[in-house]
């Protein structure tokens, strides 16, 4: 979520929650996220990031997103938290 | 533990060449759910590798096929892993926020944390000046670098803010970052520390990784743009080519030691070798979806990649 511009390695996160995967006009998602938006119907909810955020590549195989595992759910509620509340 | 070995000859390129180089590929099964970020093949041979998803540093003989794991503590999750001039792996463990170094024969854990005041950095990858310093990245817009000797460790912002990802050393050891949000490459001051941005000549072009060739000069992987672009510090000219297929992303760049470069694209989920004198790609497929090679390291006559899509490492013989 920022005011930068250019091509960032991610998509802009304001509004994700409630969001299908690989949607977002204007970023260029992997090949995996939009299927995985398209045909396995994946929607951002609670509990989709929160799979998503404890391991990236086993909820989307072949995301490109590379970050490091939060394994701590506490940490993960906080992130998804925070994304709720500033989404808008 | 024994693992099942995976032998796959590869099919001759589809441009055969008497003068090129067989290759024979060879993937080694790793524990399941590690998902391997980086690898680091040593003089002896053993392979190193980072379960970013468990935490642990891996170990791979691949004359027997065994895997040890190496656990780094709570809350790691490690990056990038190269190997030092003293022959042991060192990782940028981004979990806990700190460089570490482990003994490949005692496997002792040695931690080097941030400051505490920097906060969490986002540790990518890390490459060893000629002074025996492990210069590092941080994708939240930080570089630095640790004098493990002494134990002193300077982080500084990086010019631009987020993006520092890849980072090498060119044979005359000057040092070269490249900045994925930034789009660009840059030069750090060994003294200093301060560093110069060196712009691409294509815009947006997402500069992931960087690697030196033996005459010095900075190939860089354009994740965007698709690219894989030449900056030769001596002219500061640039040249670029663009992969093959309907939309390469070019994520990891290796240059072996016949100045032959390798790539990972993930728009055709292959390794792909450019010839830079015949300015021509070869590609190599993976047998499975979503190979997802994030980075590549080799030593002469191997080049390896990891698999963090299938807990695979993978090794590229050129005969």
């Amino acid at each position: 979520m920022t005011t930068e511009t250019g091509k960032l390695p991610g998509p802009d996160l304001r509004g994700v929650l409630g969001r299908r995967a690989g949607t977002l006009p204007g970023f260029e998602f992997s090949p995996a996220m939009v299927e995985a938006g398209a045909r396995r119907n994946l929607v951002w909810t609670r509990a989709a990031l929160d799979r998503f955020l404890a391991d990236s590549e086993a909820t989307v195989p072949g995301t490109s997103m590379s970050m490091p595992p939060l394994t701590d759910a506490v940490d993960r509620g906080d992130v998804i938290d925070y994304l709720q509340r500033n989404g808008r | 533990m024994h693992r099942l070995l995976l032998v796959l000859l590869v099919a001759l390129p589809v441009l055969p060449s008497p003068a090129r180089a067989e290759v024979v590929v060879q993937a080694y099964p790793l524990p399941a759910g590690g998902h391997p970020h980086d690898v680091a093949v040593g003089a002896d041979g053993i392979v190193w590798y980072t379960a970013q998803r468990t935490g642990q540093l891996g170990r791979l003989d691949p004359a027997t096929g065994n895997v040890d794991l190496i656990p780094l503590g709570k809350g790691a999750a490690p990056h990038g892993v190269i190997i030092g001039p003293d022959g042991a792996p060192w990782v940028t463990e981004g979990g806990t926020n700190a460089i570490v170094r482990v003994d490949p024969k005692t496997r002792q854990v040695k931690s080097w944390p941030l400051p505490e005041a920097r906060g969490y950095v986002n540790l990518n990858t890390a490459a060893f000046d000629k002074r025996g310093r492990i210069w590092f990245t941080g994708q939240n817009g930080v570089y630095g670098r640790l004098d493990p000797k002494t134990g002193d460790m300077q982080v500084w912002d990086a010019p631009r803010g987020r993006g520092p990802y890849g980072i090498a050393t060119t044979p005359d050891g000057a040092v070269f970052y490249a900045s994925l949000a930034g789009s660009h490459i840059a030069q750090v001051d060994l003294d200093t520390g301060a560093a110069t941005i060196i712009e691409p000549p294509t815009k947006d072009q997402g500069a992931r990784r960087v690697w030196s060739d033996s005459k010095g000069r900075v190939w860089v992987s354009e994740w965007n743009a698709g690219n894989v672009s030449r900056y030769d510090p001596r002219s500061r000219e640039w040249k670029t080519w663009k992969l093959p297929g309907d939309r390469p992303r070019v994520y990891a760049v290796y240059v072996d030691d016949k100045d032959t470069v390798w790539l990972s694209d993930w728009g055709a989920n292959a390794m792909v070798r450019f010839d830079p004198e015949a300015e021509k790609f070869e590609a190599f497929p993976s047998d499975r979806p979503n190979a997802s090679v994030r980075q590549i390291l080799g030593r002469p006559g191997e080049v390896w990649a990891p698999e963090s899509g299938t807990d695979r490492l993978v090794v590229y013989r050129v005969k």
